[in-house]
């Protein structure tokens, strides 16, 4: 079973095309980037499927509920963060979570547990007490976060939920989703930090200008545009022989040096990807203090898209 | 993993209620009118004597001229607790938080609507209570006219909240709302009025006329109009005294019809 159908959603504003005719499925258990740039239509599609507004034509589902129909058994399953979170300032973390959670009917005793569990997971728990009204707005955030996953949903609809957070709150951010991903939740991630789609999610779906331009695994889409980008950290540079080495090895597209720091074009998979970790250790000597896949894959492809529909 | 039961409607707007209840406490506002309330009754008990002006003979009139503040104060009230109930969901943002949850928005309007009326409730019964031990102590009786004056001034803080909550629900800011509902209530409706009465029409169906019955009830008047012809002048005035079924009527309308608006209006607004 799916967890988001999207079946020709089509939003108007006035005259304005938001979404032209968007199509899109996320299977269960998976973690999806939405990348588009600024009025591409990602907050109009999280709007609707959290149905803060209607679609013009079209149908959205959630776990096999119209949104638009059965909005109460849709929105049950359903965490969500849109746009910058705002809480009842007058109100405490503890107040404001115990409010919702009341309202999703989670009883008294498991919500006090519920609401200290996931206070403590973005790191507010000492803040528990204290009027949301003092709160800076990466705390805001924070607590965004807490109330979507505060009744353990199944399905979790993020609009930017790092935006406003300061490095570490970022990376803490990047660990509960991917634990929430390996628990099985279906994670819709609309995001313009490509780095944080490529690190947690498992494919992506790029929108520009209302309509579904893409939908695939990262690795696939770099695979066709040929984007994918390998950076590797060596302890000193690599020499001229060494260099030449690496051009040979057939998934290397191009290769570009600059100090201890190698960028390789790289055409393959996994199992490719492993050969040529091994190749550069054993054939090329080269002593390694990192080997990653680059973010700049997914950047490329992006621009790509855009520029290309635009 | 924990336990989730299934909320009724009727418990989810229980909910919603305490929750907004909160909002009017910590916000102060339930404070702010209670000290409102306070001040006044303090100064129809006070400023008389400290005049040496002597209370009305009869308890009625001094019921009539105490409780010919309950319009005023059912006003504030519906401004002070209704004005940004809904408005302010969509202004500033919260309602990206409560309205993803499954609640139905009539439930949300509904636990809204119930606290508003509580807390005008208590203010306003606050100042019937004050009004009937001050006429107890003064005069020694008791008046049964203030339980009806009570329960038409019951009605019209229902219509009043429900206008109140329709401004809500169409405007996008809280402070729009507010100031319109007040106006409204206050200056408009009054205007019109007088401006109707002046030429013979009697507006029976303005909101404001009809809770006239509040105070009206107290020492109600033989006749309905009273045509008034100023001696070698072309000036009739006019004075028109509600009728009880007729403003009944009026002030229930008025409360159903903008809270059945209210509910179509916010079951159909985007949260853009």
């Amino acid at each position: 079973m799916e967890a988001i159908v999207i079946e020709d959603l089509t939003k108007y504003y006035g005259n304005i095309l938001a979404l032209d005719n968007l199509n899109l499925k996320i299977s269960r258990g998976h973690c999806v980037g939405f990348l588009g740039p600024n009025g591409a239509g990602k907050s109009t599609t999280i709007k609707i499927l959290c149905n803060l507004i209607r679609p013009t034509h079209g149908k959205a589902y959630v776990l096999g509920f119209d949104v638009s129909v059965e909005a109460q058994n849709a929105l049950r399953s359903i965490g969500a963060i849109v746009e910058v979170p705002e809480f009842y300032l007058y109100l405490t973390p503890e107040e404001m979570l115990s409010y919702l959670g009341k309202l999703r009917g989670i009883g008294s005793a498991a919500l006090k547990e519920r609401i200290a569990k996931v206070l403590e997971l973005v790191r507010l728990q000492e803040w528990v007490n204290i009027k949301i009204g003092k709160f800076s707005r990466g705390m805001k955030q924070r607590l965004g976060i807490a109330q979507a996953i505060l009744h353990d949903p199944t399905v979790l609809i993020l609009d930017e939920p790092a935006l406003g957070l300061d490095p570490r709150g970022m990376y803490e951010i990047r660990e509960i989703i991917k634990n929430l991903v390996k628990e099985g939740k279906t994670i819709f991630l609309a995001s313009h930090m490509l780095h944080e789609v490529r690190e947690v999610c498992d494919s992506v779906a790029l929108i520009n200008k209302g309509k579904l331009i893409a939908c695939n695994s990262v690795e696939n889409l770099e695979k066709i545009f040929h984007v994918q980008q390998i950076e590797i950290e060596t302890l000193s540079p690599a020499n001229k022989q060494q260099a030449k080495k690496i051009s040979r090895f057939e998934a290397a597209k191009q290769v570009s040096i600059h100090e201890n720091k190698i960028t390789v074009e790289f055409e393959g998979n996994e199992t490719k990807r492993a050969e040529f970790l091994n190749f550069l250790v054993n054939n090329v000597k080269l002593q390694i203090i990192s080997f990653r896949s680059s973010s700049k894959g997914l950047e490329e492809i992006y621009l790509r898209f855009v520029k290309e529909v635009s | 993993m924990f336990k989730k039961k299934e909320n009724t409607d009727l418990k989810q707007i229980g909910i919603v209620m305490r929750y907004e209840l909160l909002k009017h406490l910590r916000r102060r506002r339930l404070i702010a009118v209670l000290a409102i309330t306070l001040i006044v009754s303090s100064l129809q008990l006070a400023v008389p004597p400290a005049f040496n002006i002597a209370y009305p003979e009869e308890p009625k009139s001094f019921a009539e001229s105490f409780l010919s503040f309950v319009h005023l104060l059912v006003i504030i009230c519906g401004a002070f607790f209704a004005g940004d109930a809904i408005a302010s969901e969509f202004e500033q943002k919260t309602g990206y938080i409560l309205f993803p949850n499954p609640v139905k928005r009539v439930v949300l309007v509904a636990g809204k609507f119930l606290a508003a009326v509580i807390s005008v409730f208590l203010m306003v019964g606050l100042y019937y209570a004050i009004c009937f031990l001050s006429i107890l102590t003064i005069y020694g009786v008791t008046l049964n006219q203030l339980v009806h004056s009570f329960a038409y001034a019951f009605l019209f803080l229902l219509g009043v909240l429900g206008l109140t909550f329709l401004f809500s629900s169409l405007l996008k800011g809280s402070m729009g709302a507010t100031l319109l509902s007040f106006f409204m209530l206050f200056m408009i409706l009054p205007i019109m009025e007088g401006v109707l009465t002046i030429t013979g029409n009697e507006p029976w169906y303005s909101i404001t006329y009809s809770s006239q019955i509040i105070t009206e009830v107290i020492n109600p008047s033989s006749v309905r109009v009273e045509k008034i012809v100023v001696k070698d002048s072309p000036i009739t005035v006019w004075v028109f005294h509600p009728d009880f079924l007729t403003s009944t009527v009026v002030l229930l309308t008025y409360f159903i019809a903008t809270l059945v608006l209210t509910l179509l209006i916010i079951d159909r607004k985007e949260m853009v």
